[in-house]
Protein backbone atom coordinates (compact mmCIF):
# COMPACT_ATOMS: atom_id res chain seq x y z
CA UNK A 1 0.00 0.00 0.00
CA UNK A 2 1.51 3.35 -0.98
CA UNK A 3 2.32 5.79 1.71
CA UNK A 4 0.05 8.44 2.11
CA UNK A 5 1.68 12.04 0.86
CA UNK A 6 1.81 15.28 3.35
CA UNK A 7 0.00 18.03 2.48
CA UNK A 8 3.45 19.93 1.48
CA UNK A 9 4.13 16.68 -0.84
CA UNK A 10 0.51 16.95 -2.15
CA UNK A 11 0.83 21.00 -2.70
CA UNK A 12 4.55 20.39 -4.48
CA UNK A 13 3.07 17.48 -6.70
CA UNK A 14 -0.37 19.88 -7.58
CA UNK A 15 2.99 22.48 -8.61
CA UNK A 16 4.55 19.79 -11.24
CA UNK A 17 1.30 18.81 -12.21
CA UNK A 18 0.36 22.49 -13.03
CA UNK A 19 3.83 23.34 -14.38
CA UNK A 20 3.78 21.01 -17.29
CA UNK A 21 0.78 22.50 -18.38
CA UNK A 22 2.37 25.71 -18.79
CA UNK A 23 4.05 25.68 -22.21
CA UNK A 24 5.90 29.31 -22.70
CA UNK A 25 4.80 31.00 -26.06
CA UNK A 26 8.14 32.73 -26.93
CA UNK A 27 6.81 34.04 -30.29
CA UNK A 28 4.27 36.03 -28.54
CA UNK A 29 7.04 37.27 -25.84
CA UNK A 30 9.26 38.45 -28.85
CA UNK A 31 5.88 40.06 -30.43
CA UNK A 32 5.69 41.63 -27.25
CA UNK A 33 9.14 43.27 -26.85
CA UNK A 34 9.09 44.98 -30.54
CA UNK A 35 5.99 46.22 -29.81
CA UNK A 36 7.28 47.99 -26.72
CA UNK A 37 10.12 48.83 -29.09
CA UNK A 38 7.53 50.32 -31.60
CA UNK A 39 5.47 52.24 -28.80
CA UNK A 40 9.41 53.68 -27.41
CA UNK A 41 10.31 54.77 -30.82
CA UNK A 42 6.85 56.72 -31.39
CA UNK A 43 7.31 57.84 -28.14
CA UNK A 44 10.76 59.34 -29.04
CA UNK A 45 9.63 61.05 -32.05
CA UNK A 46 7.52 62.95 -29.69
CA UNK A 47 10.23 63.97 -27.11
CA UNK A 48 12.03 64.85 -30.26
CA UNK A 49 9.58 67.01 -31.58
CA UNK A 50 9.21 68.66 -28.69
CA UNK A 51 12.50 69.25 -27.76
CA UNK A 52 13.27 70.51 -30.93
CA UNK A 53 10.66 73.19 -30.63
CA UNK A 54 11.65 73.94 -26.85
CA UNK A 55 15.73 74.52 -28.33
CA UNK A 56 17.17 77.81 -29.05
CA UNK A 57 17.43 78.25 -32.76
CA UNK A 58 20.26 80.63 -34.37
CA UNK A 59 20.17 80.37 -38.27
CA UNK A 60 22.38 83.58 -38.69
CA UNK A 61 25.09 81.97 -36.41
CA UNK A 62 24.64 78.53 -37.41
CA UNK A 63 25.10 79.86 -41.05
CA UNK A 64 27.81 81.78 -40.49
CA UNK A 65 29.74 78.50 -39.20
CA UNK A 66 28.22 76.52 -41.84
CA UNK A 67 26.97 73.55 -40.18
CA UNK A 68 23.03 72.51 -39.62
CA UNK A 69 21.45 74.05 -36.42
CA UNK A 70 21.22 72.30 -33.01
CA UNK A 71 17.59 72.38 -32.96
CA UNK A 72 17.75 70.44 -36.49
CA UNK A 73 20.44 67.88 -35.40
CA UNK A 74 18.26 65.40 -32.60
CA UNK A 75 18.41 61.17 -33.45
CA UNK A 76 16.53 58.40 -32.02
CA UNK A 77 17.92 54.86 -31.96
CA UNK A 78 15.63 52.18 -30.34
CA UNK A 79 17.44 48.75 -29.60
CA UNK A 80 15.95 45.29 -28.91
CA UNK A 81 18.03 42.65 -27.36
CA UNK A 82 20.99 44.86 -28.52
CA UNK A 83 19.64 45.01 -31.96
CA UNK A 84 18.82 48.24 -33.84
CA UNK A 85 15.15 48.07 -34.52
CA UNK A 86 14.29 51.81 -34.76
CA UNK A 87 16.00 55.05 -35.58
CA UNK A 88 19.05 56.08 -37.34
CA UNK A 89 21.32 56.57 -34.14
CA UNK A 90 25.12 55.99 -35.14
CA UNK A 91 26.88 54.26 -33.13
CA UNK A 92 27.36 50.28 -32.42
CA UNK A 93 24.76 49.74 -29.04
CA UNK A 94 27.56 47.26 -27.15
CA UNK A 95 30.71 49.75 -28.16
CA UNK A 96 31.09 52.30 -24.99
CA UNK A 97 33.48 54.22 -27.37
CA UNK A 98 31.35 53.89 -31.22
CA UNK A 99 32.99 56.04 -33.09
CA UNK A 100 30.80 58.60 -34.51
CA UNK A 101 28.08 58.07 -32.74
CA UNK A 102 26.78 57.93 -28.95
CA UNK A 103 28.16 55.82 -26.13
CA UNK A 104 25.14 53.28 -26.13
CA UNK A 105 25.09 50.33 -23.91
CA UNK A 106 22.43 47.69 -24.24
CA UNK A 107 21.72 44.70 -22.55
CA UNK A 108 20.71 41.05 -24.08
CA UNK A 109 17.09 41.27 -22.70
CA UNK A 110 16.29 45.09 -23.00
CA UNK A 111 14.76 47.74 -24.52
CA UNK A 112 15.99 51.17 -25.30
CA UNK A 113 15.32 54.13 -26.20
CA UNK A 114 18.18 57.17 -26.51
CA UNK A 115 17.16 60.61 -27.93
CA UNK A 116 20.09 63.04 -28.59
CA UNK A 117 21.22 65.92 -30.07
CA UNK A 118 24.48 65.06 -32.40
CA UNK A 119 25.87 68.86 -31.78
CA UNK A 120 28.68 69.10 -30.03
CA UNK A 121 26.58 73.11 -28.27
CA UNK A 122 23.67 70.53 -27.34
CA UNK A 123 25.40 69.85 -23.61
CA UNK A 124 26.51 73.41 -23.24
CA UNK A 125 22.61 74.69 -23.94
CA UNK A 126 21.15 71.84 -21.95
CA UNK A 127 23.11 72.54 -19.28
CA UNK A 128 24.46 75.96 -19.45
CA UNK A 129 28.05 77.33 -19.25
CA UNK A 130 30.17 79.36 -17.14
CA UNK A 131 29.67 82.63 -19.12
CA UNK A 132 25.89 80.88 -20.13
CA UNK A 133 23.01 79.88 -18.33
CA UNK A 134 21.49 76.67 -18.39
CA UNK A 135 18.59 76.83 -21.31
CA UNK A 136 17.10 73.04 -21.14
CA UNK A 137 15.39 71.57 -23.84
CA UNK A 138 15.73 67.82 -23.98
CA UNK A 139 15.02 66.86 -20.41
CA UNK A 140 11.70 69.13 -20.57
CA UNK A 141 10.44 67.37 -23.39
CA UNK A 142 11.30 64.21 -21.93
CA UNK A 143 9.31 64.62 -18.63
CA UNK A 144 6.00 66.40 -20.69
CA UNK A 145 5.99 62.58 -22.47
CA UNK A 146 7.09 60.57 -19.99
CA UNK A 147 2.94 60.57 -18.41
CA UNK A 148 1.67 59.90 -22.15
CA UNK A 149 4.45 56.13 -22.18
CA UNK A 150 1.05 54.20 -21.77
CA UNK A 151 -0.30 56.05 -24.73
CA UNK A 152 2.15 55.52 -27.15
CA UNK A 153 3.79 51.65 -26.03
CA UNK A 154 0.06 50.15 -25.39
CA UNK A 155 -1.48 50.02 -28.82
CA UNK A 156 1.65 49.59 -30.34
CA UNK A 157 2.09 46.09 -28.00
CA UNK A 158 -1.77 45.62 -29.13
CA UNK A 159 -1.30 45.69 -33.03
CA UNK A 160 1.83 43.59 -32.73
CA UNK A 161 0.14 40.96 -30.10
CA UNK A 162 -3.22 40.29 -32.21
CA UNK A 163 -1.13 40.19 -35.35
CA UNK A 164 0.69 36.99 -34.08
CA UNK A 165 -1.61 35.20 -32.34
CA UNK A 166 -3.08 31.67 -33.49
CA UNK A 167 -6.56 32.67 -31.41
CA UNK A 168 -7.07 36.02 -33.36
CA UNK A 169 -6.25 34.33 -36.38
CA UNK A 170 -8.93 31.45 -35.86
CA UNK A 171 -11.77 34.51 -35.15
CA UNK A 172 -10.70 36.14 -38.20
CA UNK A 173 -10.79 33.32 -40.33
CA UNK A 174 -13.92 32.57 -38.61
CA UNK A 175 -15.45 36.24 -39.67
CA UNK A 176 -14.46 35.87 -43.20
CA UNK A 177 -16.02 32.93 -43.58
CA UNK A 178 -19.38 34.23 -41.99
CA UNK A 179 -19.32 37.01 -43.80
CA UNK A 180 -18.41 34.99 -47.16
CA UNK A 181 -21.46 32.82 -46.36
CA UNK A 182 -24.48 33.66 -49.06
CA UNK A 183 -27.73 34.73 -46.46
CA UNK A 184 -30.52 32.68 -46.51
CA UNK B 1 4.43 83.31 2.03
CA UNK B 2 7.26 80.60 2.45
CA UNK B 3 9.24 80.27 -0.71
CA UNK B 4 10.88 76.67 -1.66
CA UNK B 5 14.22 77.33 -3.52
CA UNK B 6 14.99 73.83 -4.50
CA UNK B 7 18.21 75.08 -5.97
CA UNK B 8 18.88 77.00 -2.29
CA UNK B 9 18.30 73.33 -0.67
CA UNK B 10 20.59 71.59 -3.22
CA UNK B 11 23.11 74.10 -2.38
CA UNK B 12 22.72 73.97 1.32
CA UNK B 13 23.51 70.75 1.58
CA UNK B 14 26.43 70.58 -0.32
CA UNK B 15 28.01 73.58 1.74
CA UNK B 16 26.99 71.39 4.94
CA UNK B 17 28.60 68.17 3.84
CA UNK B 18 32.58 68.66 5.42
CA UNK B 19 33.95 65.96 2.07
CA UNK B 20 32.50 68.93 -0.27
CA UNK B 21 33.87 72.27 2.12
CA UNK B 22 36.88 69.72 2.33
CA UNK B 23 37.51 70.95 -1.38
CA UNK B 24 35.52 74.09 -1.90
CA UNK B 25 33.03 75.79 -0.23
CA UNK B 26 32.32 77.78 -3.81
CA UNK B 27 28.89 75.92 -4.44
CA UNK B 28 26.62 78.66 -6.56
CA UNK B 29 23.25 78.73 -7.47
CA UNK B 30 22.24 78.81 -11.07
CA UNK B 31 25.46 80.41 -12.12
CA UNK B 32 28.98 81.24 -11.23
CA UNK B 33 29.56 84.18 -8.45
CA UNK B 34 32.31 86.48 -10.02
CA UNK B 35 36.05 85.47 -9.09
CA UNK B 36 34.99 81.86 -9.76
CA UNK B 37 35.97 81.84 -13.16
CA UNK B 38 39.88 81.82 -13.94
CA UNK B 39 42.36 81.98 -16.50
CA UNK B 40 44.45 78.83 -17.86
CA UNK B 41 46.93 78.23 -14.93
CA UNK B 42 44.91 79.58 -11.85
CA UNK B 43 41.48 77.75 -12.15
CA UNK B 44 40.50 77.15 -8.54
CA UNK B 45 37.19 74.34 -7.67
CA UNK B 46 33.68 75.32 -7.69
CA UNK B 47 30.74 73.67 -8.19
CA UNK B 48 27.08 75.43 -10.31
CA UNK B 49 23.85 73.84 -8.79
CA UNK B 50 21.72 74.71 -12.38
CA UNK B 51 17.94 74.14 -12.12
CA UNK B 52 16.87 71.93 -14.68
CA UNK B 53 13.16 70.99 -15.09
CA UNK B 54 10.43 70.22 -12.08
CA UNK B 55 7.18 69.00 -13.23
CA UNK B 56 4.77 68.41 -10.91
CA UNK B 57 2.74 66.44 -9.84
CA UNK B 58 -0.66 67.79 -8.39
CA UNK B 59 -2.19 64.51 -7.40
CA UNK B 60 0.64 63.66 -4.68
CA UNK B 61 1.51 67.70 -3.80
CA UNK B 62 5.29 66.91 -5.19
CA UNK B 63 7.23 67.66 -7.79
CA UNK B 64 9.97 65.24 -9.16
CA UNK B 65 12.99 68.02 -9.81
CA UNK B 66 16.01 67.71 -12.25
CA UNK B 67 19.03 69.64 -11.39
CA UNK B 68 22.92 69.61 -12.57
CA UNK B 69 25.81 69.54 -11.41
CA UNK B 70 28.73 71.55 -13.05
CA UNK B 71 31.96 70.46 -10.93
CA UNK B 72 35.12 72.94 -12.08
CA UNK B 73 38.10 72.39 -10.96
CA UNK B 74 41.71 72.68 -12.17
CA UNK B 75 42.38 69.33 -13.89
CA UNK B 76 39.78 66.37 -15.05
CA UNK B 77 40.55 63.76 -12.45
CA UNK B 78 39.98 66.85 -9.56
CA UNK B 79 37.02 67.38 -11.25
CA UNK B 80 36.03 64.09 -11.38
CA UNK B 81 36.66 63.46 -8.02
CA UNK B 82 34.46 66.62 -6.73
CA UNK B 83 31.37 65.89 -8.78
CA UNK B 84 32.09 62.36 -7.00
CA UNK B 85 31.91 63.87 -3.55
CA UNK B 86 29.09 66.23 -4.60
CA UNK B 87 27.11 63.17 -5.75
CA UNK B 88 27.37 61.06 -2.42
CA UNK B 89 25.41 64.06 -0.74
CA UNK B 90 22.35 63.28 -2.52
CA UNK B 91 22.79 59.44 -4.30
CA UNK B 92 20.03 57.69 -2.29
CA UNK B 93 19.53 59.48 0.30
CA UNK B 94 16.03 59.38 2.52
CA UNK B 95 13.74 61.84 3.75
CA UNK B 96 14.89 65.25 4.61
CA UNK B 97 13.39 68.63 5.57
CA UNK B 98 15.47 71.61 3.94
CA UNK B 99 16.33 74.93 5.96
CA UNK B 100 13.59 76.54 3.65
CA UNK B 101 10.87 73.66 4.98
CA UNK B 102 11.16 72.45 2.14
CA UNK B 103 10.60 68.14 2.57
CA UNK B 104 12.53 66.23 0.24
CA UNK B 105 11.08 62.93 0.52
CA UNK B 106 14.72 61.08 -1.70
CA UNK B 107 17.40 61.71 -3.92
CA UNK B 108 19.18 60.16 -6.78
CA UNK B 109 22.06 60.85 -8.95
CA UNK B 110 21.23 60.07 -12.52
CA UNK B 111 24.05 59.76 -13.97
CA UNK B 112 27.58 61.37 -14.59
CA UNK B 113 29.92 62.03 -14.18
CA UNK B 114 31.01 63.15 -18.31
CA UNK B 115 33.84 65.25 -18.22
CA UNK B 116 34.27 68.43 -20.67
CA UNK B 117 35.90 71.72 -20.68
CA UNK B 118 34.09 74.82 -20.64
CA UNK B 119 34.14 76.69 -24.27
CA UNK B 120 35.32 80.10 -23.09
CA UNK B 121 38.28 79.52 -20.01
CA UNK B 122 38.75 75.80 -20.77
CA UNK B 123 38.43 75.01 -17.60
CA UNK B 124 37.45 71.29 -16.97
CA UNK B 125 34.55 69.65 -15.20
CA UNK B 126 32.91 66.85 -14.50
CA UNK B 127 28.65 67.57 -14.92
CA UNK B 128 25.96 64.93 -14.18
CA UNK B 129 22.02 65.22 -12.96
CA UNK B 130 20.75 64.86 -9.80
CA UNK B 131 16.79 64.23 -9.10
CA UNK B 132 14.96 65.24 -6.01
CA UNK B 133 11.50 64.47 -5.26
CA UNK B 134 10.42 67.32 -2.88
CA UNK B 135 7.12 68.84 -1.64
CA UNK B 136 5.84 71.82 -3.66
CA UNK B 137 4.06 73.18 0.32
CA UNK B 138 6.20 73.96 2.98
CA UNK B 139 6.78 71.06 5.53
CA UNK B 140 5.26 72.45 8.61
CA UNK B 141 7.54 73.04 11.45
CA UNK B 142 7.37 69.94 14.49
CA UNK B 143 4.46 70.75 16.74
CA UNK B 144 2.30 72.99 14.41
Amino acid sequence: MPARMTPAQKAASAQRRNAAKVVMNRNAVTEAELGIADGLYEMAVSILAEASNLAPRDPEKAAERGVPMMADTGTIGVWWHGLQVHGAMAGRPRDTKAKGGQMVKTGKDEVVMVVGFTSPLAHLQELGTIKMNAHPFLIPALNRQIPSTAEHVVPAMGKRVRGSSDEEKFWAALDAEQKARPKP
Amino acid sequence: MTLLTLTGAAVAELLADPSVAAITTRIRPVEPAAGDAQNAGSYIPFVVVAPIDAPWRAETATSVATVALRCYAATYPAAEALYLTCAAVFHRKGPRIASSRLGIYGSLVGGGPTLSNDPDTKQPYAYGLVDLRVSIQPTPPLGD
